[in-house]
């Protein structure tokens, strides 16, 4: 009999249970909206977070860790709005001597740290010489650095680079990978290699670090006194998530503000949503398919087991004529992407090339096939495929894609059909990214899919086309695409380097493209839209890059981020209104939720207490 | 091998804590000294099985990272473009361009000074890498097996009861369907109901993404807000074992005469149940529990990966994507290690708990 008080306690313990969890849901949800209300905080959810090996602006590998540069220092010299071209930054202006040895810089006066000392001339000598002197950041920038003969600070507003060879980055000063740093803090570090980012450290941007958790979370606060003006809010928040899906999802909860990278699938999802804006754009990411043009060394040596045929552009050119990039563009990217030319996406404006009529390659399987008569491929085996006159082999080649992704398996189903009209057969072989990686760059491989995000310095992405990228022993290597080697294109690479004039330097550069769209080590299949979502019964505002129909995340700058306004400012600016911005629409789900919880802990009461006076009985 | 990921599989019993033994229970006085001795050589057996396990352990772990691939090199330049260089200087700074025999050397030196090394991604020491995620796990793995645990065996404890009906035939259906499903698929599912549809819970992480104030007590029901799903998951899918194994267990119990005697001294059947079956069949239980004590520190890939908890589940999905080798071997070692000790403890508990198998060692 004993028992009886016993039961029921622990039966009153669920029932309390289950209320309590539902209350503790309601005030910590409502704590947030009140939390919310004081300070205006945007939140964008992010995957990758974990990549991040720490904070070191000079150290910076990662489009992710370029956003937080972007956010907390101000650069030389900028990438434009508009078309990424070089403007200023900290330096209001810059020129060159008649030789283009001496480069003298001249540093807006307004600028200062967030600790209120000004920006000087002395601060960027200090970081160049750091540089040069870190062997860490000096690997990673020495491309610049390492043609100074003298840096020297003519006045705390005047800089003067002194150079051995003409460059073509003096330009830019490699534009926003490198940040100038305040000699009056880091000048005490003993080692700014190993500098990893540190809360309050005064910043020259429109932000500082307030808490950095390592692959969960970064902080940011806004620098009041920024002196190119303060944000419209008070905190920057990045947020990790493991999986795409769990990024949507706590867009549509509320818990972020502003994601990107998403697929059309959930960029279309998130497009019904009333409280949700979309915004696409022409982004940096391009899909390509790369041949392996011939792997050898510097000296010739030939490596791998790629199919000698496709040492033969004109074997390229065919192939590249059976592809519908349209096509592709549509089943593959939902229609989201730009059919691809060359290495520099249309984005980056005066570097990107368009071939004219009669350089273009249509998609067109007859002029492929006439091609390829014409070159002598004209023989075929049995089974209908033309055989290589040089070596003999039919033109049966290997095409790798990666199984992880799905839009190659999508694309890799439509070439295989497409070439086989030249009479080639292809046979696609699914692989995991890693062993896919380590047979391209020992060379064993025909074709395979490939990825590549540009950056709007061209020359990075160009130099993979050199000869000088080709290893030096017959050694795997991921320095070279298609293991390209050409000496037209080495002296056009070498011509543009030293040229410190932007418009020649762009011209040089579209030959270049034009080269390698002729010769073809690989075909750009597209340029993928960037896809991305805001809450905008918060945040409104979002300025892009370029500034017409950009993105709004992955800038080369922070444009977007800075741009933002919570709506409440939006409205009271006589900004556009979006959104109802009121949370009364969420209040429903609380309420169904929690008596669909009552109801099921009062069942289970009741069935308790019933079997209770059945044992009871028994 | 050691690893349990996601500790769904279920950890069962190995030979030497079998459930057979000998028939007699009660040993004659005479024997007790010869089992003492025994009991030690039982220890030692154990113990050193359990060192060859681990010694094993510390082998696999160099090469099986090493084996599967990837280039950290890519991992640490970035995604953007990489002059030669660069690349230099990285591997030169991480030693792979050592010959494999040096490196092994060096892995030796690492694992007997105990200096476990540190990260390739950002330098720092791997133990405390993994100590500063290990409360974070300790907290999701341990709630969820209290969990699993305590419904498991009140669930299965009825259902063996009453055998044959309703109440059986469902639970027994519910717990086998729940542990069926993958875990990644149920986490979806719960997060898509319970965050996004019903707007109960945070959809995932261990704190609130807007901040709740820096007191105790806010934080402390923000972690347990944020703790609710991921737990749940995580013992829904486990706790099918205990109800299996504390059902059957009670089903061989139910037919005993001191039940019998129990129910004739006018007991109600609730309470023969609670005070007179359920004691004698905790004990294969007990064993499970034990067993699964050394996957608490093994996290739960699957569960916190869905989840974003950040634990030692987590931190092995993101080192083993780069591949971060010096922290994959410390937590390899670290989750097989853990293991092989709970499994040693379980076994030796077992003789403690069970006398059949102190006569039959």
């Amino acid at each position: 009999m004993a028992e009886k008080p016993q039961r029921s306690f622990l039966k009153r313990a669920a029932v309390a249970t289950v209320a309590g969890g539902v209350a503790l849901s309601m005030t910590l949800a409502d704590g947030a909206m009140a939390q919310d209300g004081g300070k205006h905080t945007l939140i964008v959810g992010t995957s990758g977070l974990s990549n991040i090996p720490h904070l070191n602006p000079l150290d910076s590998g990662w489009l992710l860790q370029g956003e937080i540069n972007n956010l907390m220092y101000t650069p030389m010299i900028r990438w434009s709005q508009d078309d990424f071209s070089p403007a200023p930054g900290i330096a209001q202006e810059w020129e060159s001597s008649e030789d283009g040895l001496t480069w003298t810089y001249t540093l807006n006066p307004d600028a200062t740290w967030s600790d209120g000392e000004p920006i000087t001339a002395e601060d960027a000598k200090f970081t160049y010489d750091t540089i040069r002197d870190t062997p860490l950041l000096n690997s990673r920038h020495g491309d610049l650095v390492n043609n100074f003969t003298e840096v020297r600070a003519e006045d705390d507003h005047t800089l003067v680079i002194e150079i051995e060879e003409p460059s073509a980055m003096m330009n830019h000063l490699k534009g926003v990978s490198i940040m100038i740093m305040p000699e009056h803090v880091w000048g005490e570090l003993d080692d700014a290699g190993e500098y990893a980012g540190e809360a309050g450290q005064p910043t020259s941007g429109a932000f500082q670090l307030s808490e950095y958790r390592e692959g969960e979370r970064i902080v940011l606060t806004a620098n009041k006194d920024y002196w190119e003006g303060p944000v419209s809010y008070d905190e920057f928040v990045l947020q990790d998530y493991q999986t795409p899906e769990a990024m949507v999802q706590a867009l549509q909860a509320g818990e972020v503000d502003l994601i990107g990278g998403l697929n059309p699938q959930q960029f279309e999802a998130l497009e019904a949503r009333d409280d949700i804006t979309t915004s696409t754009g022409p982004g940096r990411r391009m899909q390509s398919i790369g041949f392996n043009a011939g792997a050898q060394t510097r000296d010739g040596e030939e490596f791998g087991d790629g199919h000698p045929a496709l040492k033969d552009p004109v074997v390229r050119r065919a192939i590249a004529h059976a592809i519908d990039k349209e096509r592709i563009v549509e089943v593959a990217a939902g229609g989201y992407a730009v059919p691809g030319v060359s290495y520099v996406p249309p984005i980056f404006g005066d570097m990107s090339w368009e071939p004219g009529e009669d350089e273009l390659i249509p998609a067109d399987a007859e002029i492929g096939n006439q091609l390829l008569d014409e070159a002598g491929y004209d023989e075929r085996d049995s089974a209908g495929i033309r055989i290589d006159p040089e070596s003999g082999r039919p033109l049966e080649f290997r095409l790798f894609y990666h199984s992880d992704r799905p839009s190659y398996a999508i694309i890799q189903d439509f070439l295989v059909d497409w070439v086989a009209e030249l009479d080639i057969r292809l046979n696609a072989v699914a692989m995991d990214t890693t062993p896919l990686n380590e047979e391209q760059e020992a060379g064993n491989f025909d074709l395979a899919f490939g990825t590549w995000s540009a950056g709007p310095e061209p020359g990075e992405t160009l130099a993979y086309h050199t000869c000088a990228r080709l290893p030096e022993t017959a050694e795997p290597t991921d320095l070279t695409f298609s293991f390209y080697c050409d000496e037209e294109y080495d002296e056009l690479y070498e011509a543009q380097a030293g040229e410190g004039d932007l418009e020649a330097r762009s011209e040089i550069i579209r030959e270049m493209q034009r080269v390698l769209y002729e010769d073809t080590p690989a075909i750009q299949l597209y340029y993928e839209n960037q896809l991305e979502a805001y809450n905008s019964e918060r945040w409104g505002g979002f300025e892009t890059q370029p500034a017409a129909e950009g993105m709004i995340r992955e800038q080369q700058g922070s444009f977007g981020y800075r741009s933002a306004t919570p709506v409440e400012l939006l409205d009271e600016n006589g900004g556009q209104a979006a959104g109802s911005g009121s949370d009364s629409g969420s209040a429903t789900p609380w309420i169904i939720g929690g008596l669909v919880l009552v109801a099921v802990a009062g069942g289970g009461f009741v069935l308790m207490q019933r079997r209770k006076t059945a044992d009871d009985r028994e | 091998m050691g690893i349990q990921p996601t500790a769904q599989v279920p950890a069962l019993p190995d030979g030497g804590a079998g459930t057979s033994g000998g028939d007699d229970v009660h040993l004659p006085r005479q024997q007790r000294a010869g089992s003492r001795r025994d009991f030690w050589r039982f220890l030692g057996v154990k113990f050193s099985g359990a060192m060859i396990s681990l010694v094993l352990v510390l082998f696999t772990a160099f090469f099986i990272f090493r084996v599967i691939g990837g280039d950290p090199v890519k991992a640490i330049g970035g995604d953007s473009a990489m002059t030669p260089e660069q690349r230099a200087e990285i591997e030169e700074r991480l030693g792979l361009n050592e010959p494999m025999s040096v490196q092994f050397w060096e892995y030796i030196r690492s694992v007997l000074t105990l200096d476990w090394g540190t990260s390739y991604v950002n330098n720092q020491q791997v133990t405390d890498l993994l100590l500063g995620r290990l409360p974070n796990t300790l907290l999701l793995t341990g709630t969820a097996l209290v969990l699993a645990a305590t419904v498991g065996i009140w669930v299965g404890a009825r259902a063996g009861w009453q055998q044959g009906s309703r109440f059986e035939k469902s639970q027994v259906g519910i717990s086998l369907a729940l542990w069926s499903a993958p875990t990644f698929w149920l986490g979806m599912i719960v997060i898509i109901v319970f965050s996004v549809q019903l707007d109960l819970f945070p959809v995932n992480g261990m704190r609130s993404t807007r901040g709740v104030g820096d007191g105790f007590w806010p934080q402390f029901l923000d972690v347990a807000h944020h703790l609710v799903l991921p737990a749940l998951t995580m013992a829904a899918v486990i706790y099918a074992q205990y109800v299996l194994i504390m059902r059957s267990s009670i089903l061989e119990e139910r037919g005993n005469d001191y039940l019998t005697v129990a129910k004739a001294k006018g007991l109600r059947d609730d309470v023969v149940r609670r005070r007179h079956a359920v004691p004698n069949a905790l004990l294969p239980t007990v064993t499970l529990i034990a067993l699964q004590f050394g996957a608490i520190f093994n996290g739960a890939l699957l569960t916190e990966t869905i989840f974003s908890w950040p634990g030692l589940g987590l931190l092995f999905y993101e080192a083993i994507r780069v591949p971060d080798i010096p922290l994959l071997q410390l937590l390899f070692i670290f989750f097989a290690g853990t293991t092989i000790i709970a499994n040693m403890l379980a076994d030796i508990l077992y003789r403690f708990l069970d006398p059949r198998v102190r006569s039959s060692a």
